[in-house]
């Protein structure tokens, strides 16, 4: 596990296990999509149950992938890794992207349920905040120039944005919301009929594997932006040392 | 299913989600290549200028 904290340790170990986890996220993907579309329509919602494979496993992502941030936030300022903040910085952008998908979701699944595209309530609310979260991380990586002084930022912003995880999770028992209360991770079993709960059950799989495989080909992005800023500031300081030699040959000639 | 009431908004959030899925993978493989290409640019120009000096 410490072995993944080397870069080039990290750069083989991804060159591996990339093509297999494609295949596996794609053939996951298929047979989720397959069960979504051939599962029976609820009793109450019709067809529009079929929204939900989609919003809920991105809902659960978008709150999954800040705590994997909050993590390499730690990684970053206890241990000061570097490898932490690619991780962190990787993270943000699939964040906010499974994050759009929920709320875009549940919007197209609210206005034929609920009669309304949006509402204020606190659920929604809570989870516009974390998307806004996402793209006030993404702008400061993208201000700040030194690496590592935007790495330490948007660890401390990553950790403060952390208070929304529970009111997220717990906002639909804490207010009286128009969003229904926890229907699957919940004391006393999923309320859900075992035919709706394969589909959700294999797309949230399907989403999570995902994520890793981006969230892997990001880090290694990550890590080739970093060799070549390396380079091409030795490039430069190589340039700047033959400054002296080009003075001393202009000066012979 | 087609026919069923509400449908269009089924086909809608099934659009936006493949839409933002695709985006995403685009730009990660987008970025892959870009970052790919610059390192190969500096190497061989780093190797190229071990050869001269």
């Amino acid at each position: 596990m410490w072995n993944l904290a080397n870069p080039t340790v990290f750069l083989a170990m991804a060159q591996r296990a990339l093509p297999w986890l494609a295949a596996a996220t794609a053939a996951l993907l298929a047979i989720g999509l397959w069960l979504s579309f051939t599962a029976p329509p609820d009793y109450q919602q019709g067809e529009t149950v079929r929204i939900m494979y989609l919003h809920v496993p991105a809902a659960w992502l978008s709150t999954f992938i800040y705590g994997v941030m909050a993590l390499a936030a730690l990684g970053t300022l206890v241990w000061r890794h570097p490898m932490a903040d690619a991780a962190q910085k990787a993270a943000a952008p699939l964040g906010a992207a499974f994050t759009f998908i929920c709320l875009a979701t549940g919007s197209l699944w609210g206005k034929p349920m609920w009669g309304t595209y949006w509402v204020w309530d606190a659920r929604l609310t809570s989870v516009l905040v974390l998307f806004i979260l996402y793209l006030g991380l993404i702008a400061l990586w993208r201000t700040i120039e030194d690496a590592g002084r935007a790495a330490r930022a948007a660890a401390i912003l990553t950790l403060v944005g952390c208070v929304n995880l529970p009111i997220i999770k717990f906002s639909v028992d804490w207010w009286n919301t128009l969003h229904q209360s926890a229907s699957v991770f919940r004391l006393g079993g999923p309320t859900i009929a075992p035919q709706l709960l394969w589909p959700l059950g294999i797309m949230a799989l399907a989403f999570t594997l995902l994520f890793v495989t981006l969230h892997i080909m990001a880090i290694r992005n990550e890590i080739l932006r970093r060799r070549v800023a390396r380079l091409t500031m030795n490039a430069a300081a190589e340039g700047d040392s033959f400054a002296p030699r080009l003075a001393a040959g202009a000066a012979k000639g | 299913m087609i026919d069923a009431p509400h449908f269009g908004f089924v086909a809608a959030a099934y659009a936006v989600a493949a839409l933002v899925v695709a985006g995403m993978i685009l730009a990660v493989l987008a970025d892959y290549r870009a970052q790919s290409r610059a390192l190969r640019a500096l190497e061989e120009a780093r190797e190229r200028s071990g050869r001269e000096s």
